[in-house]
């Protein structure tokens, strides 16, 4: 007879080693993430900088916001000469007639639906695209008003930036930061949409904070870029994120301060959501988060509120984007450089000199929403950080990206991310 | 999902503790760079099989079949590297073991 023990996993064994396992598991995931929490950070590859952009002060200036490419297309701007038009009616009445698969009436039926809010809180004063009629501009509608009159909340700046954080989450912001207001993103001056007179833009010196918010769009509506689905689904987004900074905008002016609520308007968002500490710029010129990529929408509320500021971070996608050029390859215009280097300049009258970063030819990118007779989102669909991070092999794959660089990418290729997925797919699902 | 999971980390578990069992059993000693090799090996398994799991409940096929094919290759591939250094320095130790036991 055999003198060596049986061979088999008992009842008891098996809990003591799952047991074992779960503790393990559960404390090693509970320090991580409060290392991470500690620091303000959503993930332990995120690491908070001082410095997330180089600035040439000789050569950037506040940027005129009738300089930008939309209000250069409807200010009748030779480069866009017949553009409208065919963005906005020849293209999509032809699509709409031929009943191209995204571009059919049910999906410009919903486009202009996720317009509507935004277009209506123009009356708020957040201008957002040329079309608005607008009632008065988020740098003109700053005033407080407490709640019948009393006295201003008084708390320390910290208190503040956490009830403002706060307030945010509940109003829909998917991330939330804030920072000292730095002016020099400050648009110089703007355009009336509805009399197109042209305004400078002055906020009082006391305003020397700033909320910046990101709105998360919705990844399997992103993935059919650049469908007229995919463009209602960034409209849906506009539309929040206007609401959302008027919410916040009017919360800080009920607790006694001065708000400006902004969408697009009146000030630079992407270098305002980096100083927030939401994400690093990209080589698309999008804002790119730990915990959506580039698949977001930004606001910003300037106050006179103190706020303890947040400082900008960095995982990596400055050395991830110099050799990943996704985006630029995915661009039908070929708006997007593909150049290794960063410059301090750009190629198009709608490019802000100053900072040195990858450039896009705006120009280029909105001519082909004309010929498309949609917006497109290509760049964003196709970018390696757009993932859906509730899943851990993205979130593990972070910190890989910088690292493995051009390997993460064919890797990334190889697996299928970043493929258009169909319209009427989108149509079919089932969603929770 | 959290019960794919669940079950998922009940089957490795009864894997790790029956290669734990024989391990015992059998009197098996294994070197520094054996234990290295094995968990390592054990590893890039699991997370083969995770990564296959969260592929499919993202709605990815494509990257689950691919990442069965190009992880799963690695792990079938280096399956063969552990073996061989098993079998260099775990035979003797069972060998030695199995004579002890003859011995006495």
């Amino acid at each position: 007879m055999s003198d060596k023990p049986e061979k088999k996993v008992t009842r008891r064994d098996f809990l003591k080693g799952t047991g074992a396992v779960a503790i393990g598991s559960a404390v090693a995931a509970t320090m991580g993430k409060g290392r991470a929490e500690a620091a303000g950070l959503t993930d332990l590859a995120v690491r908070r900088t001082d410095k997330p952009y180089d600035v040439d002060d000789s050569k950037l200036g506040r940027f005129h916001e009738m300089n930008t490419c939309f209000n250069r297309l409807y200010g009748g701007d030779p480069v866009f000469a017949g553009y409208g038009e065919k963005w906005n009616v020849t293209n999509p009445l032809q699509h709409m007639q031929n009943n191209d698969e995204g571009y059919s009436v049910v999906d410009y039926a919903l486009g202009r639906a996720a317009e509507s809010v935004g277009n209506k809180l123009s009356f708020a004063g957040i201008t957002y695209n040329y079309r608005a009629e607008s009632k008065g501009y988020s740098f003109e509608d700053i005033y407080p008003e407490t709640p019948l009159g009393v006295p201003k909340f008084e708390g320390t700046p910290e208190e503040a930036a956490q009830l403002v954080k706060r307030a945010a989450k509940m109003f829909g912001a998917s991330l939330v930061g804030v920072a000292k207001f730095d002016r020099k993103w400050l648009y110089s001056g703007t355009i009336y949409a509805d009399t197109y007179e042209v305004k400078p833009i002055e906020l009082p010196n006391d305003m020397q904070w700033q909320i910046s918010m990101a709105v998360e769009m919705e990844y399997e509506a992103i993935k059919t870029s650049p469908t007229k689905t995919c463009s209602a689904n960034v409209a849906w987004a506009y539309s929040l994120q206007n609401s959302l900074a008027v919410y916040v905008a009017e919360f800080i002016k009920g607790l006694g301060y001065k708000a400006a609520a902004c969408g697009n308007d009146t000030a630079l968002s992407v270098p305002m959501a980096i100083d927030a500490g939401l994400g690093e710029f990209s080589r698309m010129g999008m804002l790119v988060t730990p915990e959506y990529g580039p698949r977001v929408r930004l606001c910003k509320v300037i106050t006179d509120l103190p706020l303890a500021p947040d400082k900008p971070i960095s995982f990596g996608v400055r050395e991830f984007c110099k050799v990943c050029k996704k985006c630029a390859t995915a661009c039908p215009s070929g708006a997007i450089t593909d150049a290794d280097e960063m410059t301090w300049e750009g190629p198009s009258k709608s490019n802000n000199p100053g900072v040195k970063k990858w450039y896009v030819d705006v120009d280029k990118c909105l001519q082909f929403w004309g010929d498309n007779g949609s917006d497109c989102t290509n760049c964003i669909a196709s970018c390696p950080y757009n993932k859906l991070y509730d899943h851990w092999h993205h979130k593990a794959a972070i910190p890989l990206a910088p690292v493995l660089g051009r390997a993460f990418v064919e890797l990334d290729d190889a697996f299928g991310y970043g493929e258009q997925a169909s319209s009427h797919q989108w149509w079919q699902q089932k969603k929770k | 999902m959290g019960f794919v999971w669940f079950l998922f980390g009940g089957l490795t578990v009864f894997v790790a503790i029956i290669a734990w069992q024989y391990k015992q059993s059998n009197d098996v000693e294994l070197t520094w760079f054996q234990w290295a090799a094995a968990i390592g090996w054990a590893l890039w398994a699991v997370m083969t099989v995770a990564f296959v799991i969260s592929a499919i409940a993202e709605g990815e096929p494509r990257a689950a079949g691919v990442g069965a094919l190009i992880f799963g290759g690695v792990a079938a591939l280096s399956f063969i590297g552990v073996r061989f250094l098993f079998k260099l320095g775990g035979s003797a130790a069972v060998a030695e073991a199995n004579t002890e036991s003859i011995s006495q």
